[in-house]
């Protein structure tokens, strides 16, 4: 039976997908190992030369010490009912599948597999879980039919050996089977999988969704923050999740890449608060209502701008809108309030629905961005000893910090820089983890009320919120406005897809300083060590397929999880009117070939007509026809006649065809064998069925043997009689 | 039918699965749960629909391949046609239907299950009837039923093909000197031959008859009786054994220790061994029941053919009918034969002259061959 050869091995690959599948819903990788390898295991142990399933009373422990530590695991909560039950199920997998081979095990191990995937797509999102449910359900519609015919031989042969005695002793006989049977399973296998994907689809598609889902899969990014705080008891967490994918494209559309890295301006932050804390300045905040697909202008200085587009696909959407330098207009792809400062050009969305995950913004490139000076009832920051050591390093390089309020741009530049060096140099160290501190300099820190002070001339290591913090401090005292810009940073370029691929470890902090009246300039104060934003950081071909698979999970996070009443909207309305053109289209394909003909015959409009007269006739005679044919075949199939028999014959013996048709039915067959008339007298029927089952016989062999000819209404007669009989063999079978 | 994998109904797991899927999908708008939703309702859709067509395309028809006899498989065959053009047929489970109690109180039944018949193909089947009473027994209708692809949902369909079985009784192998000793009582029996030289015995005198040649006159004898006679030659005959079956005496009235029907069955199964033994050793044998109406004797005959015809009258008896008393007339043409007669209690004479073996019911395992009783 080479049809069933590989049965057990899919049984058993179903079952393994199902567990790594519920594995990957719970994101447990110790459960995955241990499960996979017991499941594999199993195979061995079990499926080889020697089977050795497990004892049932083992068994029965073994599923309460599943029960026992699930019970445990679970924080007996509703929200973690699928995960705690998915768990056990995982489980009661595994001991299923070291129990003894045998037909009911197998169809329980198909069982559990259903009720994995089932209680895992309650709670999954990961595109992983998807691919491996796409997967078993192709696999589970191969086996689930396997199974079918499996159980029938096993049941067939038990059936035998039950019905005999067993000191007979019955010999074992193949399943019958027809000429093709390997083909026609998998004709039918891919049939039905192909119908069950089709159909499923469509229902997946038109079932009414109520809400939108979108918000739900796609967490916030981080990034941009609007308060400061360098409080040392937080740490900074060194993610490598993707938060967004960058592209550039000129004003030709040609893609390309910058030669320093991509400085994202999320948030500005100018307000000292006191105790380490920067706040965001919000002054000259406007609304604008942005339309999808259209370009929204945000500058309106007049002038024509040479620019280039960002493109920008948030993997997590978010509130902030990230831009570099300064943006000159927005497009977003669905319609959206943004707040959009004109002083500090940050942006951010205002909308209750959903932040966009792609929008496209025009920048120009420039060095510096044009912005109204800070405004002086700002908290600046104030520190004795920091002053100290601004001004002395400073007057290291021979700039007075007194004149510095109405320097040129070239000295308010230099000191930038000076500051710059300053805690780039190997004084300080980047530092993200304040777990690795002594537990002294920890306290120090923490007890500390000024942790910029504690930082410059202390600890001298932290991340770059606190260098950030440090040069604005210092720029402060020393009267050169500067503020703090949080955003990301990033020169991580992925050649394959032409894009920037920004991670949340990409999050930083740096300088923006007034060089002149109103342009500032950004500058980075933090050192390029390991681990810093700053420190380039090459893409390996691993790391571009991790990042094609981030953006994969998203499109599945977005299409597929996130599949709600506003994208079934789209694609009802894409695809009805994909219909409607097609019907026009091809009515006027149909339209200009009716006027062609009209004009290569030079027929005019009646000669039109009477084509298509002619060719509908034709099209009627040739159905007509093929009917006919087909009636004369099924008569001489039902009544075995030969090729030979005249048509008038088949005309005339129709309504008897008719009536072995009736009694088929009803699952009276003639054996071809038999004549009909003998025939008739072996099966019951009821009486009236009976008497005019004999008067059709009469007629049939009158007209077959006896050259009796009918007229139509003896035949109209004949068919009405035959109406009859089906009525009456219904009414005794109700 | 054996008993089902899964402790469960399919549909009450699929019910089950769509109680676990159908809160989430429906409420709270999982777009996964809505997909497995959407998959369990079309697999169950199509199964509904695919079972259907299926079952509709298929015709059956019923193969008879051997006859019955109790403790012998009897074959059952189906013929199995798939008249769709395009759509093969998977897991066709083929049952008989006792709906009246037609063949299930004479046989233990297996299912015939076919794996696949193609578009446009008929294959044959088979299932082992175990037979296990003599008798008449009915099949009326045959049910196809098929639940591929997936078990959940089944069609069945019930052609109607009427056929009457006689279950033969069971024949044991009896002991080889148990038939010698009855034949070596009675005459070995001379046959009549009209014609024949050479090496045939002198059998008597007879009319001349047309056809006779001249060396079969008897011309002394013809001289003697002034007319002419022929002489009759003979060859020896195989020894001739006649099976008298006593069925008289009404159930309620014998006397019999054990039960009374079992002790008639036995006795009708002793019938039936002696008479397979007799085709065994090569004799010529026959069969006269008496107290039941059965068919007419046909006289000592010889070969399988012969014996299947008489187990068709032994499997025929009804032991429920009125018993009718014996006739005289019945009894007329058992010279020259070695007879036994059979009763299900303690023997009586049944008015026969001669020597007759007498046999009850009960002594059937007492006869039987030696490798048969250690067995039994």
């Amino acid at each position: 039976m080479r049809v069933l050869k590989h049965y057990r091995l899919l049984r058993i690959s179903l079952v393994l997908f199902a567990v790594v599948a519920q594995c990957v819903a719970l994101v447990n990788l110790w459960l995955l190992l241990v499960s996979g390898t017991l499941v594999v295991l199993s195979w061995y142990v079990i499926e080889g030369p020697k089977s050795h399933p497990i004892p049932t009373w083992l068994a029965r422990i073994a599923v309460g010490v599943a029960i026992f530590i699930t019970l445990f695991n679970s924080q007996m909560s509703v929200d973690t009912i699928p995960q705690s039950l998915g768990q056990f199920l995982v489980w009661l997998t595994i001991i299923k599948l070291f129990g003894e081979r045998s037909i009911e095990n197998d169809a329980q191990q198909l069982l559990l597999s259903i009720v994995l995937m089932t209680i895992a797509g309650l709670h999954a999102v990961d595109l992983l879980f998807g691919v491996l449910l796409v997967l078993w359900c192709g696999l589970a519609v191969w086996v689930f039919m396997l199974f079918q015919l499996y159980y029938g031989v096993e049941t067939m042969r038990l059936e035998r050996y039950a019905a005999v005695p067993k000191s007979y002793g019955v010999p074992w006989t193949r399943p019958v089977t027809g000429r093709r049977v390997n083909k026609a399973f998998r004709k039918t296998a891919i049939f039905l999988l192909l119908m069950g994907v089709v159909f499923s689809s469509i229902f997946f598609f038109v079932i009414p969704r109520g809400f939108s889902q979108k918000v739900k899969f796609l967490n916030e990014a981080i990034g941009a923050t609007t308060r400061l705080d360098l409080s040392p008891s937080r740490n900074i967490g060194v993610l490598k999740e993707q938060v967004m994918v960058v592209q550039l494209v000129d004003s030709e559309g040609v893609v390309f890449q910058l030669p320093e890295p991509l400085r994202l301006r999320g948030s500005v932050l100018e307000h000292y608060e006191g105790e380490g804390v920067w706040v965001q300045g919000t002054r000259h905040a406007k609304k604008f209502t942005l339309l999808p697909n259209v370009y929204t202008n945000l500058d309106n200085t007049g002038l024509q701008k040479n620019t280039f587009t960002m493109i920008i696909s948030m993997q997590r959407p978010a509130q902030t809108v990230y831009s570099l330098y300064q943006p000159v207009s927005i497009e977003t792809d669905d319609p959206v309030f943004m707040l959009y400062d004109t002083s500090l050009h940050t942006m951010e969305f205002k909308t209750n629905t959903g932040f966009p995950e792609k929008y496209r913004i025009k920048v120009e490139l420039q060095r510096y961005i044009t912005s109204s000076p800070t405004s002086e009832v700002r908290e600046k920051y104030q520190n004795e000893k920091v002053a100290k050591l601004a001004e002395k390093i400073l007057s290291d390089q021979h700039i007075d910090p007194k004149t510095l309020t109405n320097a040129p741009e070239e000295i308010r530049v230099r000191a930038s820089q000076y500051f710059v060096e300053y805690l780039t140099s190997n004084t300080f160290q980047y530092l993200t983890d304040q777990s690795l501190l002594a537990p002294e300099e920890y306290d120090f820190l923490k007890n500390h009320e000024d942790p910029t002070e504690a930082f410059l001339l202390t600890m001298q290591s932290g991340h770059c919120e606190y260098f950030a913090a440090s040069m604005v401090a210092m720029c402060d005292i020393v009267g050169l406005p500067a503020r703090i810009v949080t955003g990301y940073l990033t020169d991580r370029w992925d050649a394959t897809t032409q894009q920037y691929i920004v991670l949340d470890s990409d999050a930083h902090a740096w300088v923006e300083t007034e060089v002149a009246p109103g342009l500032w300039r950004a500058f980075d104060p933090t050192p390029s060590t390991g681990g810093s934003p700053t420190s380039h950081q090459t893409l390996g071909w691993l790391e571009s397929l991790r990042f094609a698979w981030i953006r994969l999970e998203k499109e599945w996070r977005l299409t597929v999880l996130g599949f709600d009443k506003s994208n079934q909207a789209r694609l009802m309305g894409t695809f009805f009117p994909l219909w409607r053109e097609k019907t026009l289209a091809a009515w006027e394909q149909t339209t200009l070939l009716g006027s062609n003909v009209v004009r290569w015959f030079d027929i005019g409009v009646g000669g039109l007509v009477w084509i298509v007269l002619v060719v509908g006739s034709i099209a009627g005679a040739s159905i007509v026809i093929v009917v006919v044919i087909g009636r004369r075949r099924r008569v001489r199939k039902t009544l075995t006649l030969s090729n030979s028999t005249s048509t008038s014959m088949l005309i005339n013996v129709e309504f008897y065809a008719e009536a072995v048709q009736v009694l088929s039915d009803a699952g009276f067959n003639r054996p071809i064998w038999q004549p009909a008339q003998t025939w008739i007298k072996t099966i019951r029927l009821p009486e009236e069925a009976e008497r005019i089952l004999q008067t059709l016989t009469r007629y049939y062999y009158q007209i077959r043997f006896g050259g009796k000819q009918l007229s139509r209404t003896q035949r109209l007669a004949m068919s009405s009689q035959v109406s009859g009989l089906a009525l009456a063999i219904r009414k005794d079978s109700t | 039918m054996a008993k089902r994998p899964v402790p469960v109904h399919p549909l009450v797991v699929a019910t089950i699965l769509l109680v676990l899927v159908a809160p989430p999908a429906i409420l709270q708008g999982n777009n996964l749960s809505i997909w497995l939703l959407a998959s369990m309702v079309v697999a169950t859709l199509i199964t509904f629909i695919w079972v259907r067509f299926t079952i509709h395309n298929i015709n059956i028809e019923r193969v008879h391949t051997s006859r019955a006899r109790v403790g012998q498989p009897f074959t059952v065959g189906y013929d199995v046609l798939n008249t769709s053009r395009i759509r093969p047929a998977f897991s066709l489970w083929i049952q008989e239907l006792d709906t009246k109690n037609t063949w299930s109180n004479r046989f233990n039944q297996a299912m015939a299950w076919v794996m696949e018949v193609g578009p446009r193909e008929q294959v044959r089947s088979d299932t082992i009837f175990w037979p296990t009473h003599r008798g008449v027994a009915y099949f009326e209708c045959v049910r196809v039923k098929t639940s591929f692809p997936f078990g959940m949902l089944h069609a069945s369909k019930i052609i109607c093909h009427p056929w009457r079985v006689l279950v033969q009784p069971e024949i044991h192998r009896l002991r080889p000197n148990v038939l010698q000793a009855i034949i070596s009582e009675g005459p070995m029996g001379q046959r009549s031959i009209r014609r024949g030289r050479g090496g045939e015995e002198f059998y008597g005198i007879r009319e001349f008859q047309t056809g006779d040649t001249l060396g079969d006159i008897a011309w002394k004898a013809s001289s003697r009786k002034d007319t002419l006679v022929s002489i009759e030659r003979s060859r020896p005959s195989p020894p001739r054994l006649r099976v008298v079956l006593d069925l008289t005496t009404p159930t309620i009235s014998l006397q019999c220790t054990e039960d009374a029907r079992t002790m008639e069955e036995q006795s009708i199964t002793l019938a039936a061994s002696l008479l397979a033994e007799a085709l065994r050793q090569g004799h010529e044998f026959a069969l006269t029941v008496l107290g039941l109406p059965t068919s007419p004797d046909v006289g000592l005959r010889s070969g399988q053919r012969h014996l299947d015809r008489l187990l068709g009258t032994l499997a025929s008896l009804n032991l429920d009918d009125d018993r009718q008393k014996i006739q005289q007339q019945m009894l007329r043409n058992f010279e020259r034969v070695g007879r036994v007669v059979i009763r299900p209690d303690r023997s009586e004479k049944v008015g026969l002259t001669g020597n007759d073996w007498f046999f009850t019911g009960s002594q059937l395992h007492a006869l039987k061959h030696s490798k048969e009783s250690s067995t039994t």
